[in-house]
């Protein structure tokens, strides 16, 4: 008497199917689970055997094995509660067909079922593979029913899973998620007062990709500025979509959110927020962090140098390479991280540098509160930008601003430029600042001003190419095939180096 | 042999515990070294009784070799 | 390098005869280094808590002056005698330091590299026996010694209660040319220096006043003329920088003023920067540089 069910589990972002094996035995009542189970899965059998008594059924009083298999795959969490109830209900009786079936769903004692994190990674995989139908707690079944090609049955109760499965009262499958959600929920551009630098500069950070540091006194607009961005952002294409919510659906932050959400993310986590919080990681098996939930999205840290110095070193990984690893004795993992990082702090100690009040600091207070708010990520922000207080004339008196949707139009066709210029293979490769200079197409006289600017403000290796890069998706934003003096000048003017 | 009037504690079966299954094997080996049977194949099984109100045996369930050793 | 510190008594070939103008000159000097400032020496002195475009024009005044072979006196303190120090060494010029310490004594200490630089080339010098702390009241006496020694001080920046103006009035009490670099009436700053102007102090300007003032100072015709030049700045720059001071502002500030998109106060603030005339300072605030 053996009988199988398929569950899955996440590693990362990726599901993994398990095939949950069950064998009854003669002998003295038992009931083992093994393969590389945590304490959950340990803790299983007593829900699963108080789930399966309570549905009115009977727990077989024999010598119960369940295997998790792969044996080398680490598991963990409750979601393989159902796949053991249906296997052992299945090695003690015939008649429940739950071949092409996956189930995905915690056990309350009662026989009901629970929701878990990570569903909709685990159907994408699970579609992938060709099965045909996944059996999930109701509150899971939106997620789920995102996945094309895949029948999603929600259940409330084991007995309903087990009434479906012998074929007496069929569920009716989840209907596809509501589609993509309305507007931005950050303010529009146009709202927004003056700051005709900062505007500038979100726009060459949507444009781009650039990483950003608003500089500006308490109160001036920075967080507003910031919370603008996304709706400066191209939707994302449905996969793209798809992946972000897979990421949120791990952390559990899909049940309270549009499962699909096709506006880019903004995630801004205080300061006080954990290392493995930002990151990504945790007890056990690693979790996404802020920095992951912001995929194709936007990462704001407000008071930049309130984060703790090792938050940020931690940060120099996901902004180079747009993923982080996270290694665990067990297992490592990676989940996508590619964001922008809009930064923000006060322009000084006391905060009114450049203010009306007057600021109390001297240089050389300046210069060292000056590398400990960029000093670890320094060389990852391209633009830095002054968010000025705005005096009451310009908040009332000021004109109207673009709205963020003419400035978004510019952003896509940017963009556009931008995606047909990697297609051409030279220009991806192009390291160094003189390659780069060349598949930029950079006019002479742009570049003799780079090179006057290499003395005179004592710019770095990798400040050249940053000034480069931002100089390009300058020329992109006009429309420019060849990036001229002009947008070399501006991108000087952003660079977030000062010469010393 | 184990008997339960009522399940309300679980089957008689599940009374047989890790613990009881140690003493019933101590006691197997003791047996065999007083009575010189070291030699010959035994093993032990559990026969699970369910009586009812009148205490007359309703149901039988027979496990064999239920005590397996070590 | 420059060795131990000596001794130095009046009488000997070394002692610098200025010290002589003095009421009551020091009994003796402990020095380091080796040269001891002559007769074409100018005191660069200002505040410890200069602004951004203090500390450059310090800087660039010492380079002048040590281009020229003149010999920067200051008091290595924090901000404008740091930049006039380091100017001078820059430029190859000597340079003294007159401490309000023992010789053997580090203040501040985070300019101990700048003060065994200082010593291998020009000197450092005290009155003070070795040991002797920063106390407060030996900061004046200091003073007076940096005005004796010296052709003229220039005071670059500091605010009514300054040091600085304190070395200023030694200076005038001996003779010697005083000049301040002006400021806004609003930076608290230039406060002292522009009080000095009023009460006679001669306004610095540019190198020009400071030969007009001292003309035994051009005397090797280092007529000096460098830093950064206006000249070859196209039209739309000078029109930027006509609307900039010394005071740092807001490049949204410039772009309100004269009409412009932010895209090409950016562009135009870049070009300048790397020409030499603006700076960029931290919390992105600009400020011009002459």
């Amino acid at each position: 008497m053996i009988a199988s069910a398929i569950g899955c589990t996440v590693q990362g972002l990726a599901g993994v199917p398990v095939t949950v094996e069950a064998h009854i035995a003669n002998g003295l009542p038992h009931f083992a689970i093994v393969g590389l189970t945590d304490r959950a899965i340990q803790e299983a059998r007593e829900r699963v055997r108080s789930a399966v008594q309570n549905g009115g059924f009977e727990w077989p009083q024999r010598r119960i094995t369940v295997n998790l298999a792969p044996a080398e795959v680490p598991k963990e969490g409750s979601g393989f509660d159902l796949a053991i109830a249906v296997a052992v209900l299945r090695a003690g009786e015939s008649g429940i067909d739950s071949s092409g079936t996956a189930f995905v769903a915690e056990l309350a004692l009662d026989s009901s079922l629970r929701p878990v994190n990570g569903v909709l990674p685990m159907a994408r995989c699970l579609a992938a593979l060709g099965m045909r139908r996944l059996v999930v707690a109701s509150q899971n079944a939106a997620e789920a029913a995102l996945v094309d090609g895949l029948c999603v049955l929600p259940a409330t109760r084991l007995q309903d899973v087990v009434e479906h499965l012998r074929g007496l009262l069929p569920i009716q499958p989840a209907r596809p998620g509501a589609g993509a959600d309305a507007g931005p929920a950050g303010p529009d551009l146009a709202e927004v007062c003056g700051q005709a630098s900062a505007k500038r500069a979100l726009e060459i950070a949507a444009a781009g990709g650039h990483n950003l540091l608003l500089t500006g006194p308490p109160g001036s607009g920075k967080t507003m500025m910031a919370r603008a961005l996304p709706s400066l952002l191209p939707d994302l294409e449905p996969d793209a979509a798809l992946e972000v919510s897979a990421i949120y659906s791990l952390r559990g932050l899909l049940r309270e959110r549009p499962a699909m959400s096709l506006r880019p993310a903004f995630r801004a986590p205080h300061h006080s927020v954990s290392r493995s919080g930002l990151v990504g990681g945790g007890v056990g098996i690693a979790q996404p962090g802020e920095i992951s939930l912001a995929h194709r999205g936007v990462l704001f840290l407000d008071e930049l140098c309130e984060f703790p110095r090792s938050h940020l070193e931690a940060l120099r990984q996901p902004l180079e390479h747009h993923a982080v690893t996270i290694v665990r004795s067990r297992a490592a993992v990676t989940f996508p991280a590619e964001f922008v990082l809009v930064a923000a702090a006060n322009p000084c100690p006391c905060g009114h540098l450049g203010d009306a009040k007057g600021c109390n600091c001297d240089l050389r207070q300046l210069q060292a509160y000056d590398a400990r708010v960029s000093g670890p990520i320094r060389d990852r922000i391209d633009l830095q930008v002054s968010v000025p207080r705005q005096r009451f004339g310009d908040l009332f008196g000021g004109s109207e601003g673009e709205a963020s949707a003419v400035v978004r139009g510019r952003v896509e066709s940017a963009r556009q430029m931008r995606s047909g210029r990697l297609a051409d293979p030279a220009a991806g490769t192009a390291r160094t600042p003189s390659a780069l200079s060349r598949s930029y197409r950079t006019a002479p006289a742009a570049r003799r001003l780079l090179a006057r600017s290499g003395e005179r403000l004592r710019l770095s290796a990798r400040g050249f190419v940053r000034v480069l890069r931002v100089a390009r998706t300058i020329a992109d934003l006009a429309g420019d095939d060849g990036v001229g003096e002009a947008a070399i000048a501006e991108a000087l003017h952003y660079r977030g180096e000062m010469a010393a | 042999m184990k008997a339960r009037r009522g399940t309300s504690f679980g089957p008689p079966q599940e009374a047989v515990d890790a613990r009881k299954q140690r003493k019933l094997r101590t006691l197997l080996e003791l047996y065999r070294a007083q009575t010189h049977r070291q030699q010959q194949p035994c093993r032990i099984d559990v026969l699970a009784l369910m009586m009812d109100g009148s205490l007359g045996v309703a149901k039988v369930e027979h496990i064999e070799d239920a005590v397996q050793g070590e | 390098m420059s060795g131990g510190p000596r001794q130095v008594s009046p009488g000997s070939p070394e002692w610098p005869e200025r010290l002589s103008h003095l009421d009551h000159p020091p009994q003796e000097l402990w020095v380091r280094g080796p040269v001891l400032p002559g007769a074409r020496s100018v005191a660069v002195v200002g505040s410890r808590r200069a602004t951004p475009a203090g500390l450059s024009i310090a800087r660039e005044l010492g380079g002048l002056l040590g281009e020229a072979g003149v010999n920067v006196i200051s008091g290595l303190a924090r901000g404008v005698d740091g930049a006039a120090h380091l100017g001078a060494l820059d430029a190859g010029g000597p340079t003294t330091a007159v401490l309000g310490c023992g010789i053997d004594v580090c203040y501040p200490r985070q300019h101990a590299p700048l003060s065994e630089r200082i010593a291998g080339s020009g000197c450092i010098l005290t009155e003070e026996p070795p040991g002797t702390q920063p106390f407060k009241a030996n900061f004046p006496k200091r003073n007076r010694i940096i005005a004796a020694l010296v052709a003229a001080v220039v005071v670059v920046e500091g605010t009514e209660r300054s040091g600085a103006l304190s070395t200023a009035r030694w200076a005038a009490d001996l003779g010697r040319e005083v000049l301040a670099v002006p400021g806004s009436i609003r930076s608290p700053q230039s406060r002292g220096t522009n009080l000095l102007i009023r009460d006679g102090a001669r306004p610095y300007l540019g190198p020009e006043d400071l030969v007009q003032a001292v003309p035994g100072l051009a005397a090797t015709g280092a007529g000096p003329a460098g830093g950064p030049s206006l000249a070859g700045l196209r039209r739309p720059l000078l029109e930027i920088l006509e609307r900039m001071g010394p005071t740092p502002v807001y490049p949204d500030e410039l772009g309100q003023a004269l009409a412009l998109p932010a895209p090409l106060v950016a562009a135009r603030l870049g070009e300048l920067e790397v020409a030499g005339a603006v700076l960029s300072l931290p919390g992105g605030l600009v400020a011009r540089t002459f």
